[in-house]
């Protein structure tokens, strides 16, 4: 064991049981009784719904039964609006969420229309596929720019046009930024559409108990604590009838937030209506469909600098795509509205953006949430205005940089926590630094693509920057308790989803108390041992959760100190913690161990004396003040191979400044897992929607994800730059690693085939698209 | 998408004309149909089994025949539903020719959704011309083993014969008919073929695929 674990680089508690089949997720649910559900779902993209018929599959032996949005009765609910509006002046915001069946008209492909309930899921789908919907199809609204055209058809009737919402922010004078300039650089980028397509797809599994009058939901949720408080208010049930377990979940990266899913709102409801335990789970072609989606922006950017390449204001005009409802409101386009300044000093920023409605699937946060977004457009516009100033791409980085000296950097506009957005800390150019001393940047361009070149080979470099506003509030929090064992437990209502948070919080619990991380048992997902929490999102569960463990096991530390003080007759400040034992540090063979001050402070007779509160144990919430921004760079060699325009990336280098690392290994695991993902969405994903809204390639076989051989062995360097927003100094990791690769392809693919036209300005590409452009420029 | 093309029968045009207006030749010839009837003058129902890649559905649709200028062309509108998704077609059929040899041309806009869209995309095309390509040889062998018949008169639609009538038809040889497995064999071989330029081992696959699901089918 090491006395300071919080810095070490721990392998994971939680991977035994994750790798010997033995952790729980929702699937492995199943409870005597229990009854499968089916969902009839839209074949259009918008639809007048004329009639349902489930005359037919009401009948088939072993169906239970069929319900329609006409059968729901007062639970047809619009469901809530998980984030308000941000509070911007003369902000249009247009709330349409969705509905758990659809009932007058079908907005996207895969909407739900219908519900099954059967004994077996075998039985519920031949059922599905009996019910009978008469549909009158009205036009698809697919591309944003039409959306928004007079004569558009209208997806919500009751609007005027398809705009969802509007929001300008400024930050100084644009206009007399660009009155001054040398330099003016405008271009569009276009950002296209994704799947998180996390190996694990959504599930809920509930269970009414008649005799307690309880609810238990196992939901595969990042959210565990709203989604239970959400549920309890529909159902018209006190938050504490309802336990809601949010178990091992196979990958979440955002789309499994508290969403309140059509599907996650009526299964608990079904299994109280037929007091019965009921199950569905999501298979792979619903959850191209059902399960929210994100990256689909197009914007008009431009930017101002002088001849030495000072950037002195951006422009930007944007249309995000919210799909056909808008729940989560604005959190992916005003994360896109707020990235867009990356690490640099932007004296003057003027940026529109307008949400869009269209016939697609609904649009959430998905790992990165908008963020790629704006760094895909402030870096190519630094690469393109570099190209065309003649300075070298790093040396207008640097030129443009926020210097240590700078922070907190005030950067006015509102950001998605809703406080103005501030840079809490950074230092970037050390990170720069690193990044170009590990890909080896000065010898790769001076010797290595040269003779690759020579060579016939098309090889290139890209580096770039960003940041990433992590660990928003508002709260979550912890309790931490010293068993009779002597082993600490703790428990907290934030959602896991494979991070590492049975590592993380342990090492934190570990390191106040002076005990092996092995001895500490975290419990989360479980609204009945914790039911206060936000869930994970943001890049918020270290930073968040983390500090509030932190708090809870500092408490816990100082009713222990004192209880050994009083035990030895000393002075607390003689007390110390080690080896889960305290002892006395002027006579270190006087010990005491955990275990026994746990029994201590819960004795059997004797008087708990007043004040105080019982056991070894405590709990403790955390919100920070306001988000912590972190930040990064990466950098990759590629090749690209002339007849195909398959890639090969070479090398990826990553150097990412987190404030303080908790545990490096874990770090390292969610940038290699961000990247894998960044690489993905730039090169080998894309949700092609056709002209009449139907998703073309809703299957693995045609939505490509990258294999093991696509994604390179990914360096990892880190910068700790602490931040002052929390004790424990941390900030997000969770999203880093997808953030800024649509930025780095891009450089690095031009950097590579070195033809002046060639500027890549959209994400995702592929190989057709890439040849396409090359030859275009050419 | 765009259903275009042509097809040449060694037929005159009003027995072209004659077959493309019979329930009971079209349910016999169009790959999959399990079911087509005339349910007013013009317009007929039927059930449909489409195989697309993965995505095997049936469809229930309607078929609605309209501007019909005898042994010439007519407009039709085709519109089908199941579980798999929908389908719809809307376009024209013109035939042309005379004597012995008939052009039939088809134009059709199809619009495909739901899971036979999104699953079974890439193979949409080909696996449609395919199909197209079959009903067409199938509707070429029953013309052919049908009556011949004097050159229709007048605007009205013929009252249409039985074709296998036993006296209509004394000498041809009864009309053979593909299986449902010989279908997806024939369909796959020529998805196949499609992609044969750049894909030659994927259709060695689906060669194997298709042997796998003419066993599967037999036993």
């Amino acid at each position: 064991m090491t006395a300071t674990p919080v810095g070490e680089r721990i392998k994971r508690n939680e991977d035994p049981r994750l790798l010997t089949g033995r952790a729980l997720f929702v699937d492995d649910v199943t409870l005597p009784g229990m009854l499968h559900v089916a969902f009839v779902r839209s074949p259009h993209a918008h639809a007048r719904i004329l009639g349902i018929d489930a005359a037919q599959a009401r009948e088939r032996e072993g169906v239970v039964a069929v319900y329609t949005a006409a059968d729901l009765g007062d639970y047809w609910q619009h469901g809530p609006l998980l984030v308000p509006p941000p509070p911007v002046e003369g902000m249009i915001f247009h709330e349409r969420t969705q509905v758990p069946l659809a009932k007058d008209k079908v907005r996207h492909v895969g909407e739900p229309v219908a519900l099954v309930v059967a004994v077996s899921r075998y039985v519920a789908e031949d059922a599905a596929e009996e019910v009978m919907v008469d549909y009158e199809p009205l036009p698809a609204v697919v591309d944003l720019e039409a959306a928004l055209a007079p004569g558009a058809a209208l997806i919500h009737e009751d609007l005027e046009s398809n705009l969802a919402a509007l929001v300008v922010q400024k930050k100084g004078d644009y206009e007399a930024a660009r009155a001054k300039a040398d330099f003016i650089l405008k271009r569009r980028f276009s950002y296209d559409r994704g799947a998180s397509a996390a190996i694990e797809n959504r599930g809920v599994v509930a269970q009414w108990d008649l005799r307690a009058q309880r609810l238990t939901v196992w939901d595969t949720t990042q959210a565990p604590i709203p989604v239970r408080n959400g549920l309890a208010a529909m159902l018209g049930l006190s938050e504490h009838q309802v336990r809601l377990v949010a178990p091992f979940i196979g990958g979440g990266f955002g789309p499994k937030i508290m969403m309140f899913y059509p599907e996650e709102v009526l299964i608990p409801w079904l299994a109280i209506r037929l007091e019965q335990p009921v199950k569905w789970i999501e298979d792979r072609v619903e959850n191209f469909y059902a399960t929210t989606q994100e990256r689909g922006q197009i914007h008009d950017a431009e930017i101002a600098f002088t001849k030495d390449g000072i950037l002195l204001g951006v422009k930007d005009s944007f249309l995000h795509d919210t799909g056909a409802y808008d729940p989560y409101g604005l959190t992916v386009p005003l994360n896109s509205q707020c990235t867009l300044m990356g690490p640099y000093r932007v004296p003057a920023y003027d940026s529109e953006l307008r949400a869009v409605f269209t016939t697609k699937t609904i649009v959430t946060p998905y790992r990165g949430a908008g963020r790629p977004h704006g760094v895909f457009v402030i870096e190519r516009l630094m690469d393109l205005a570099a190209r065309e100033l003649g300075i070298d791409r790093i040396e207008i980085r640097r030129r443009n940089f926020l210097r240590p000296d700078e922070f907190p950097h005030d950067h006015v506009i509102i950001y998605q926590d809703f406080a103005p957005l501030y840079y809490d800390s950074g230092n970037y150019e050390p990170v720069l630094d690193q990044t170009l001393e590990r890909i080896g940047y000065e010898r790769f361009l001076a010797e290595e693509q040269p003779r690759l070149r020579a060579e016939g080979k098309t090889v290139g470099i890209g580096v770039v920057a960003y940041v990433e506003g992590t660990g928003i509030g508002p709260f979550e929090g912890a309790r931490v308790q010293v068993q009779a064992s002597g082993k600490v437990t703790v428990v907290t209502g934030v959602g896991t989803q494979g991070q590492g948070h049975f590592t993380v919080l342990a090492q934190i619990a570990a390191e106040q108390l002076g005990v092996n991380v092995e001895d500490v048992e975290v419990v989360t997902g479980d609204s009945d041992q914790f039911h206060w929490g936000t869930g994970t999102f943001a890049s918020r569960g270290a930073v968040v959760a983390g500090n509030a463990v932190n708090e809870a096991a500092r408490s816990v530390r100082e009713k222990a100190v004192r209880l050994a003080a009083e035990r030895f007759g000393v002075p607390e400040d003689q007390v110390e913690l080690a080896g889960g034992q305290a002892y006395v540090t002027t006579e270190p063979g006087r010990t005491i161990s955990l275990a026994e001050l746990a029994k201590i402070a819960n004795p059997m007779r004797g008087a708990v004396k007043p004040g105080t509160e019982p056991g070894l144990e405590a709990t403790r919430y955390f919100g920070p003040f306001r988000g912590a921004t972190a930040s990064g760079c990466h950098a990759m060699i590629v090749e690209i191979d002339r007849e195909t325009f398959q890639i090969d990336i070479r090398k990826y280098v990553v150097v990412h400044d987190c404030g303080r690392v908790i545990n490096p290994l874990l770090v390292d695991g969610q940038v290699h897992g961000g990247v894998a993902q960044g690489i993905g969405n730039c090169y080998f994903e894309q949700l092609v929607y056709g002209e009449n809204g139907q998703l073309m390639n809703a299957s693995l076989m045609d939505f490509l994800l990258p294999t093991a051989l696509d994604v390179p062995r990914v360096e990892v360097g880190h910068e700790e730059t602490a931040s002052p927003l929390n004790p424990l100094g941390t900030k997000g990791a969770g999203e880093a690693g997808a953030i800024p690769v649509g930025a780095l392809f891009a450089q690095a693919i031009e950097d590579a085939f070195a033809v002046p036209g060639l500027e890549i300005l959209e994400i995702p590409l592929k190989p057709s698209r890439l040849w396409e452009l090359v030859r275009e420029a050419s | 998408m765009k259903i275009q093309g042509s097809y040449v029968f060694e037929a005159p045009r009003e027995q072209v004309w004659r077959a493309l207006l019979d329930p009971e030749i079209l349910a016999r010839t169009l790959p999959g149909c399990e079911k087509l009837e005339r349910v007013g003058e013009n317009e007929f129902r039927g059930v449909l089994t489409v195989q697309v890649g993965p995505v095997k559905g049936q469809f229930q649709g309607s078929l609605l025949i309209s501007d019909l200028k005898t042994a010439e062309s007519y407009h039709m509108k085709l519109d089908g539903k199941g579980p798999a998704g929908f389908m719809t077609g809307e376009g024209d059929l013109t035939l042309a020719g005379t004597g012995s040899a008939t052009t039939l041309t088809y134009d059709l806009d199809s619009q495909v959704g739901g899971r036979i869209a999104g699953v079974g995309q890439r193979l949409l095309e080909s696996s449609t011309k395919s199909i197209t390509r079959l009903g067409l040889e199938g509707l070429a062998r029953e013309i052919a083993a049908m009556p011949a018949v004097p050159p229709v008169a007048g605007p009205a639609i013929p009252v249409v014969a039985d074709p296998i009538a036993p006296v209509a038809a004394p000498v041809l040889p009864p009309v053979q008919h593909l299986t449902q497995a010989e279908v997806a064999a024939r369909v796959a071989t020529d998805v196949a073929r499609d992609m044969r330029p750049w894909l030659i081992g994927g259709a060695l696959l689906l060669g194997v695929a298709v042997l796998v699901l003419i066993r599967a089918c037999g036993s």
